[in-house]
C-alpha cells in the first residue's frame, strides 16, 4: 500500500511538470465519468514508464562522467522531425533520473496522436489542410516544448541563464502573438470539458498567474496544479469561450522562473509550485494522505513538487522521503 | 618557418590546401565527458598549444624544431604538459555544483623562459606559471644526496652546490587564483594589450582585473536589471582590443555587440548610442539599467529581415563568439548560421556574411527541440587576417577566403587521418538529387559538433577540437 502510494506519488510529481499531452490528467478530470477513463489511461502508461524506469541506471551524485545536467552524448544523433519524434529516452534519462524518460515518451506519445490526428509536421504544413490551423498548430507544439524546456531548466543542477532567457524570450514572443490572435485564453470550468485532449494544457503558471493577476474568479480550480487538464484552446474548433487572459500573469511567472534561477535555494524552486491543488493528485484513493518534499540535492534534480499538505512547511522535511522514494522506484 | 606569413599569397594563388598533420586523443567510440575538449588557444608564438577539457585538464601541446634530415614536414606537436587546472566544487549556499570544465584558456605574453596562461571555469579563474626545469643542485652541505636532512654539528667542510642537468621536467604551478567575483557563469577571459589587465565576462557583468591582485577586481559592465523578473537579455562573450588596452567588445544574446572605451566612464554599460553627452537618462525599456555616467559606445547591430523572422529569430541571432582580427580594423562575430565581419568604424551594418550551414534553417525546429540551437561556435581568424574559420555540424568545419570569396567545407575525421592527406571539400546536400559524395541534411550527425578552433598566429595550421579528438591541420607546402 504504501509502495503504491508513494510510487504513485513519485509519478505524479512528475507528469506535473510535463504538462504536454498529460492524458491522464486530461479533461476526462472535469467529470467523473471522465475521470475515471483518465485514470485507466494513466495506469497503463503508468505501468509502462515504471518498466521503462527500472531497466535505466540511475545518474549518480558527483559521478564524473554522467553529469545530470549535460546533455548525454548519445541522445543528439540524427536530425529528427520535431512533429514525429521524440528526444531519444536515454538522454532525458541521464539528464533527470527517471523524469524525463516520461517526458521523452509522453512527448512522443503526444505528438504521435497529434499526427495521426493532423498528419502534420513542425516544419512545414501538410498539403490539403489550410494554413491557419497548421501555423496555429506548430505555434502550439513550440510553446509546449519551450514551457518543458523551462520547467527542465529549473530542475537542472545549474541552469544555462543564457539558454533559458532565450527560450523565455521565445515563450514570451509567442504569447504575444498569441494574445494578439485573440487565441490566449483560459478556458472557464464549465466548458473546460469539451477542450480537446491534444491542446497544450495551460500551465499551472498560466492559471494561478491570472488568478491572482486579475482577481478574477473563474479559473478552473481554486490552486491549480502544474500540468493539469487543457483549460486553454487555441483555436479550437470547440469554441471554448473562456476570454480571461493570462498574459500579466504568465509574465509574472516567467519572471519568477528567473527569480528563482537567480536565488537557487531550495525553498525558492519551491516556491513557484506552492500553492498546487492538493487535491488535483487524487489519482486514486491510495494518493490520498501523501505529503510533498522538494529534493534539490546535486544528484537529484530540485523539481519541485508539492502535494496534500501545504507545501513549504512540510517540504524540507519530507526531502529524505522523497529521496529514498525515488532511489526505490530507479533502482528497482 | 618562422614568420612564414600565414595565408600570404604564393605565387600561384590565394586557394589554401589543407592537409592533415596529426591528431591527439583517444580512438574509441565511448567517449568520457571528462575528455571532450571544450577550448583550443594557440600562444602568441605559436610554439604552444593548449586545450581544456570538461574534467578540468589542461594539456599543453609543444611544437618540436624543426628536423634538419626531413625539411618537408613542418613542427609537429607533442604534449610538453598536462595538469589539473580546476576541481569541482560545491557552492553549499546555492546547493548547486560548481563544474571543473574548462572554459576559456588564454596565454599570457612570454616575458621570460616561463609561459604563464589564465584558465577559468565558471567561477574561478587561475593563472598557472609553466616552467621547464632541466638542472638540478647537487652537493648540498645541510642534505645529503637522498635527502635526509645532515646533523650541522657533523659538518666539517663546506662545498659549493653544482648544477648538473636532468631530463626536461615541465611543472605547472597556480600562481594565481581569482575567485568569488563572478555570480554567473564566466563565458569569457580576455588579456589586455597592456599586459597587466585582463577581463572576465559572465553573464551579466564583466570584471576588470590586475594579474597581481586577486583580492579586488573592478566592474567595469553591468547590465543586470534591478528587476530579474525583466531579464531579456544576457552577455555572451567578450574580448579586448589587440592594440587599444581601453577598448574592448562584448556581445549578447539578442545579437548587438557593444564596443566599449574605459577612458569615458568607469562603467560601460549605457545603452544608446543614439544619446549623445548629457544627463544620465533614465531608461524605461524593459531591461532596466541603474543610472550611469555617460560612456563612448558603439552599438552593432544588424536590422533585421523582416521577410525572414521567425520564433527562431533571436535564438539564432544570439552571438556565441567574437573576435578582433590581428589589425584591429575589424571583428568577427559568429551566430548560430552565420559569421560576420565588422568594420569597427560601421556600427549599422557587417561588412561581410559568411553563411556557415544554411540548410540549417528550416530544421531550426529539430534544433531547437534536441537543445542543439544553443550550441555556441567558435570563430578565428587567420594570421594575415585573410581568411577565417568556425566549425558545425558532422565533424564539419568551413574556411573564408575573404579575398577570393571563396568557401570551403572540410571534416575532421578518422578517415582521412593519413599524414599530409589533402582534405576533400565535402559537400552537403540541401535537397533534390544527391550526388555521389555529398551527405544529405538528414544524415548529418549533430553528436559531433566542432565548436573550438583555433588558428596559429603566424602560419598556415590550424587546430580544431572534435568532442574528445584535436586535430592539427597544416597548409601543403608549397
Amino acid at each position: 500500500m504504501i509502495w503504491r502510494g508513494t510510487f504513485s506519488l513519485f509519478f505524479v510529481f512528475f507528469f506535473n511538470f510535463f504538462f504536454q499531452r498529460l492524458f491522464i490528467f486530461g479533461t476526462e478530470r472535469e467529470t467523473e465519468h471522465e475521470r475515471g477513463r483518465g485514470r485507466e489511461r494513466g495506469r497503463h502508461r503508468i505501468g509502462n514508464r515504471l518498466q521503462a524506469l527500472s531497466h535505466q541506471p540511475r545518474a549518480r551524485h558527483g559521478a564524473r562522467t554522467h553529469r545530470p545536467r549535460d546533455r548525454d552524448l548519445a541522445e543528439v544523433g540524427r536530425l529528427t522531425d520535431c512533429a514525429t519524434q521524440a528526444p531519444h529516452p536515454s538522454r532525458c534519462l541521464k539528464r533527470v533520473p527517471g523524469v524525463a524518460v516520461l517526458q521523452g515518451r509522453m512527448f512522443a506519445r503526444g505528438l504521435k496522436r497529434k499526427s495521426s490526428e493532423d498528419a502534420e509536421d513542425a516544419d512545414g504544413g501538410v498539403a490539403g489542410l489550410p494554413a491557419a490551423p497548421s501555423y496555429t498548430l506548430q505555434r502550439q507544439s513550440l510553446l509546449d516544448m519551450s514551457l518543458v524546456k523551462l520547467q527542465l531548466c529549473h530542475m537542472l543542477v545549474e541552469p544555462n541563464l543564457c539558454r533559458s532567457v532565450l527560450i523565455a524570450n521565445t515563450v514570451r514572443q509567442i504569447q504575444e502573438e498569441m494574445t494578439q490572435d485573440g487565441t490566449w485564453r483560459v478556458v472557464a470550468p464549465q466548458a473546460a470539458g469539451r477542450a480537446p485532449l491534444d491542446r497544450l494544457v495551460s500551465t499551472e503558471i498560466l492559471c494561478r498567474s491570472g488568478r491572482e493577476q486579475e482577481g478574477e474568479g473563474d479559473c478552473p480550480l481554486p490552486d491549480p496544479a502544474p500540468g493539469q487538464a487543457p483549460r486553454r484552446p487555441q483555436s479550437s474548433p470547440w469554441g471554448l469561450d473562456g476570454s480571461r487572459e493570462g498574459r500579466g500573469g504568465f509574465q509574472k511567472s516567467l519572471d519568477h522562473i528567473f527569480e528563482t534561477l537567480e536565488n537557487k535555494t531550495p525553498g525558492s524552486v519551491e516556491e513557484l509550485f506552492s500553492d498546487v491543488d492538493s487535491s488535483y493528485y487524487d489519482l486514486d484513493a491510495v494518493l490520498t494522505g501523501m505529503v510533498g518534499g522538494a529534493p534539490t540535492g546535486p544528484g537529484l534534480p530540485a523539481f519541485a513538487p508539492t502535494a496534500a499538505a501545504p507545501p513549504s512547511s512540510t517540504c524540507r522535511s519530507d526531502l529524505g522521503e522523497l529521496e529514498h522514494t525515488v532511489e526505490i522506484l530507479v533502482e528497482t | 618557418m618562422a614568420g612564414a606569413g600565414g595565408g600570404g599569397c604564393p605565387a600561384g594563388g590565394n586557394d589554401l590546401q589543407w592537409c592533415f598533420s596529426q591528431v591527439k586523443g583517444a580512438i574509441d567510440e565511448d567517449v568520457a565527458e571528462a575528455d571532450i575538449i571544450s577550448t583550443v588557444e594557440f600562444n602568441y608564438s605559436g610554439d604552444l598549444l593548449a586545450t581544456g577539457d570538461k574534467g578540468g585538464r589542461v594539456v599543453i601541446f609543444q611544437r618540436e624544431q624543426e628536423n634538419k634530415s626531413r625539411p618537408h614536414s613542418r613542427g609537429e606537436y607533442n604534449v610538453y604538459s598536462t595538469f589539473q587546472s580546476h576541481e569541482p566544487e560545491f557552492d553549499y549556499l546555492k546547493s548547486l555544483e560548481i563544474e571543473e570544465k574548462i572554459n576559456k584558456i588564454r596565454w599570457l605574453p612570454q616575458q621570460n623562459a616561463a609561459h604563464f596562461l589564465l584558465s577559468t571555469n565558471d567561477k574561478t579563474i587561475k593563472l598557472w606559471k609553466i616552467s621547464e626545469r632541466d638542472k638540478r643542485a647537487e652537493g648540498y652541505n645541510l642534505k645529503d644526496e637522498d635527502g635526509r636532512l645532515r646533523d650541522p654539528f657533523r659538518i666539517t667542510a663546506l662545498r659549493v652546490p653544482i648544477l648538473k642537468p636532468m631530463d626536461l621536467m615541465v611543472e605547472a604551478s597556480p600562481r594565481r587564483i581569482f575567485a568569488n567575483a563572478h555570480t554567473y557563469h564566466i563565458n569569457s577571459i580576455s588579456v589586455n594589450s597592456d599586459h597587466e589587465t585582463y577581463l572576465s565576462a559572465d553573464d551579466l557583468r564583466i570584471n576588470l582585473w590586475h594579474l597581481e591582485i586577486t583580492d579586488r577586481s573592478f566592474n567595469i559592465v553591468d547590465i543586470k536589471p534591478v528587476n530579474m523578473e525583466e531579464l531579456t537579455e544576457v552577455i555572451t562573450a567578450a574580448e579586448f582590443h589587440p592594440h587599444q588596452c581601453n577598448v574592448f567588445v562584448y556581445s549578447s544574446s539578442k545579437g548587438t555587440i557593444r564596443l566599449c572605451d574605459m577612458r569615458s566612464s568607469a562603467l560601460c554599460d549605457r545603452h544608446s548610442k543614439l544619446t549623445g553627452p548629457g544627463p544620465p537618462l533614465e531608461v524605461s525599456e524593459a531591461q532596466k539599467v541603474k543610472a550611469r555616467k555617460l560612456t563612448d559606445w558603439k552599438v552593432f547591430e544588424e536590422p533585421e529581415d523582416p521577410s525572414s523572422r521567425s520564433f527562431f529569430s533571436e535564438i539564432i541571432s544570439s552571438i556565441s563568439d567574437v573576435r578582433f582580427s590581428h589589425s584591429g580594423r575589424y571583428m568577427m562575430t559568429r551566430d548560430y548560421l552565420s559569421v560576420k565581419v565588422w568594420d569597427l568604424n560601421m556600427e549599422s551594418r557587417p561588412v561581410e556574411t559568411h553563411q556557415v550551414h544554411e540548410y540549417l534553417r528550416s530544421k531550426l525546429c529539430s534544433l531547437y527541440e534536441n537543445d542543439c540551437i544553443f550550441d555556441k561556435f567558435e570563430c578565428c581568424w587567420g594570421g594575415s587576417d585573410s581568411a577565417i574559420m568556425t566549425g558545425s555540424y558532422n565533424n564539419f568545419f568551413r574556411m573564408f577566403d575573404r579575398n577570393t570569396r571563396r568557401d570551403v567545407t572540410l571534416e575532421a575525421s578518422r578517415e582521412n587521418s593519413k599524414p599530409r592527406a589533402s582534405l576533400k571539400p565535402r559537400k552537403v546536400c540541401t535537397g533534390g538529387k544527391r550526388k555521389k559524395d555529398e551527405i544529405s541534411v538528414d544524415s548529418l550527425d549533430f553528436n559531433k559538433k566542432i565548436l573550438h578552433t583555433a588558428w596559429h598566429p603566424a602560419e598556415n595550421i590550424i587546430a580544431v577540437a572534435a568532442t574528445n579528438n584535436l586535430y592539427i591541420f597544416q597548409d601543403k607546402v608549397n
